[in-house]
């Protein structure tokens, strides 16, 4: 019991990430982001490659998971916002890109890197493991929660403190708002996919210690980071969290007794039975109401 | 008469693009035939439109409707290709395409048509295509065996091939009505999850009952409407491209008829704006049901002859791979048309059997993905829709008199935009 409950402690964790990636595009910019995928899985291949050619320093292989999928979420901007800000037809197109570009992706990280599962050195090592219950804590777990409260802190802070913050703030809240008080929308844009792209990034360094990274890596993080996005309520922080709580939960405890190939059947008969009472998730609003 | 010269130029340009689109394949091998089609198709449907919108300044659906020439074409070409160019090899690869053409211009009538975001037609035509294959397969195939198996599921018996085809019609209709259900309440990204959901549901399901599905290998030696002595000879393969072909036919007049007719003008009204449909008085659920139920019928029919034509289905079926690239077909042409729908589905099938063997293989892919991206990027609503963008874009600068005529295109778009919330922008471009 206890066992499950620190698997859903780590998960949570990371799905929140991806979750808080998606939900941030799309509450500042107004598209889903699903190249969230190739974004995980190259920031991901970034990390292993700093952590196989220059060092395996926690500090510095979370930030080469980080800064990849930071740079990744630019180069989204660049290929996608910026292209179709502004043009007909905005919701299928921005769809439609974005799932090239993970097509793309996921084909150029096979070229280049090849079908084989890679695998990170631990990373949390260090950590002492201890009994919660009859549960043994694996450092890993402890080292997930502790980087991910730090870098969701420190981004939540600097969102909070600093001018382009209040850019990216006043973007989520509203756009006609935004626009009326002098906000840059397309250099915001970049610092709200740089931000998502960063905790993507630091999603997949942090699961790669009890994943593998492979080319297609990034199409689980995908299907379940807009899972826990939409359950939880798109553009809410609060629901994102309870999202992947539940989530997390649900795929503990389908994985203890069911295993590994019903994770995702689960999955989706638990955001069916949500999404059906409430269609758009657990904290979300009705689009039309949001400003 | 500048303009009867214009058109006799115009005409001729396009006679010497047909000539030269016939005689590639000589050059190049029999499989060119397919792609030099899809430019002089291409070709032919910019000059329609491009002509349609000079003379009228009317959208390209109301130009779709007009372009017998186009089909004329397209009905040459389809009955020229046997004829032309009949080797088992080419004919085996125009009856995939005219498959995957069937199940995307019902994919257009879903996403195009009725704007709901589904991913859910592989599913409809998979589980089709299971049935047929669970159906009209021998129980004592290597792929059911078992150590619990116990007999086929209610007794049923094997059946041939013509009985199963009309059962997974059927099928094809329960599931599309199932999920229909679900788009009374979803809308936009929300209902696409949960479409691309059961896709991965259907996929995992059936490569975990190894006693019915198959397991990860799949269900193989379904009954074949190619008798066995014909297997994969010019006459067997001939058949096959004539079975197809009247599948695809049967798909487009399906289209044309609920695109075009009250049906089509109904979900249209409700894909703009929901509450003018309600206003007006357009039962909305029943339009979409409506939609659901006929396209899902097709889908299962071309499920049914999946199977029937490759002996087999497996779990792959199911994969995002197939998702996404039956997406980019249809969205490259242009998912509003039927003639973008033709046009995309011919040139993915001609790029991924040509460079099938491409070096590095993930090059064919990457390519196809650029693609896709660079039309998406450019092209407002797939290739077909290029003239008319031109064409609007054009008549916005020319009109210029406006309060806003000191402000290029873009800075207006925005300024309009401001206003909306996101998905709900206005066709600005």
């Amino acid at each position: 019991m206890t066992g499950t409950i620190v698997t859903t402690l780590n998960l949570t964790a990371i799905y929140a990430l991806v979750a808080l990636g998606i939900s941030l595009t799309w509450a500042g910019l107004g598209f889903l982001n699903l190249s969230t995928g190739a974004m995980y899985a190259g920031a991901g291949y970034g990390a292993w490659l700093v952590s196989t050619n220059i060092t395996s320093n926690v500090v510095v292989v979370l930030l080469g998971g980080i800064i990849t999928g930071a740079l990744l979420g630019g180069i989204v901007c660049l290929t996608v916002f910026l292209p179709l800000d502004g043009r007909s037809n905005w919701e299928v197109r921005t769809l439609t890109a974005t799932l090239a570009l993970s097509f793309i992706g996921a084909n150029v990280y096979q070229w280049k890197f090849g079908p084989q599962f890679q695998q990170f050195p631990p990373l949390f090592d260090w950590l002492p493991s201890f009994r919660l219950g009859e549960a043994l804590v694996q450092p890993n777990v402890t080292g997930t929660v502790i980087a991910t409260t730090v870098v969701v802190t420190i981004v939540l802070a600097y969102i909070g403190a600093s001018r382009i913050g209040l850019g990216v703030r006043a973007l989520t809240q509203s756009i006609e708002g935004a626009a009326l008080v002098g906000i840059n929308r397309r250099a915001t844009a970049f610092a709200i996919l740089g931000v998502s792209g960063a905790f993507i990034g630091l999603a997949a360094v942090l699961l790669g210690q009890i994943n593998f990274v492979e080319p297609n890596a990034g199409y689980g993080a995908l299907v379940k980071g807009l899972i826990v996005a939409l359950l939880g309520g798109l553009g809410s922080l609060r629901g994102a969290v309870i999202a992947a709580f539940m989530v997390a939960l649900c795929e503990a405890i389908t994985l203890q007794y069911f295993g590994g190939a019903w994770v995702l059947i689960t999955l989706f008969l638990l955001i069916s039975v949500v999404l059906i009472i409430r269609p758009r998730g657990i904290a979300g609003v009705l689009e039309s109401t949001r400003a | 008469m500048p303009k009867s010269r214009n058109d006799m130029i115009h005409w001729a340009v396009l006679l010497v693009a047909f000539l030269v689109a016939l005689a590639v394949p000589f050059q190049f091998g029999t499989l060119w035939l397919l792609g030099s089609m899809t430019i002089f198709l291409l070709l032919l449907s910019w000059s329609i439109s491009w002509r349609k919108g000079q003379r009228s300044g009317e959208g390209f659906v109301a130009a779709d409707r007009s372009s017998w020439i186009f089909w004329v074409m397209v009905a040459v070409i389809a009955v020229m290709i046997p004829l032309v160019a009949g080797t088992p090899f080419f004919l085996s690869v125009m009856v995939a395409f005219l498959v995957y053409l069937t199940w995307n211009t019902m994919w257009g009538l879903v996403i195009g048509t009725a704007g709901l975001q589904s991913f859910a037609t592989v599913a409809v035509a998979g589980l089709a295509a299971y049935v047929a294959a669970y159906l009209s397969t021998p129980s004592g195939n290597s792929a059911l065996a078992c150590t619990d198996f116990s007999g086929r599921l209610l007794g049923l018996p094997v059946v041939h091939w013509y009985i199963a085809l009309p059962i997974a019609v059927v099928a094809g209709v329960v599931v599309g009505f199932i999920i229909s259900l679900p788009a009374i309440r979803l809308r936009g990204i929300y209902f696409a999850l949960l479409t691309i959901g059961l896709v991965e549901l259907c996929r995992a399901y059936v490569s975990q009952d190894k006693c019915n599905f198959g397991g990860a290998q799949g269900l193989y030696g379904a009954d074949s409407f190619i008798p066995e002595n014909l297997a994969g000879t010019l006459t067997g393969t001939t058949y096959a491209y004539i079975g197809a072909a009247v599948l695809a036919l049967i798909a487009l007049v399906v289209y044309w008829r609920v695109n075009y007719g009250r049906l089509g003008l109904l979900l249209r009204t409700a894909r703009e704006s929901e509450p003018v449909a309600e206003v007006l008085g357009v039962n909305v659920v029943r339009a979409r049901l409506a939609v659901f139920l006929v396209s899902s019928a097709v889908l299962g029919a071309a499920g049914g002859f999946y199977t029937a034509y490759y002996h087999s289905i497996s779990p792959n079926f199911f994969s995002f791979s197939t998702v996404l690239f039956l997406f980019a077909m249809v969205m490259i042409g242009g998912v509003n048309s039927p003639r973008g729908i033709l046009i995309g589905t011919m040139l993915l099938q001609f790029i991924d059997q040509r460079f099938v063997d491409v070096d590095p293989p993930e090059a064919r892919y990457i390519f196809i993905g650029l693609l896709l991206l660079l039309v998406t990027l450019l092209a407002s609503d797939g290739l077909v829709s290029i003239p008319d963008q031109v064409l609007r874009r054009r008549r916005a600068g020319k009109r210029g008199s406006g309060p806003s005529s000191g402000l290029p295109e873009e800075v207006g778009a925005m300024e309009q935009e401001a206003h909306m919330p996101p998905g709900s922008r206005p066709e600005t471009a």
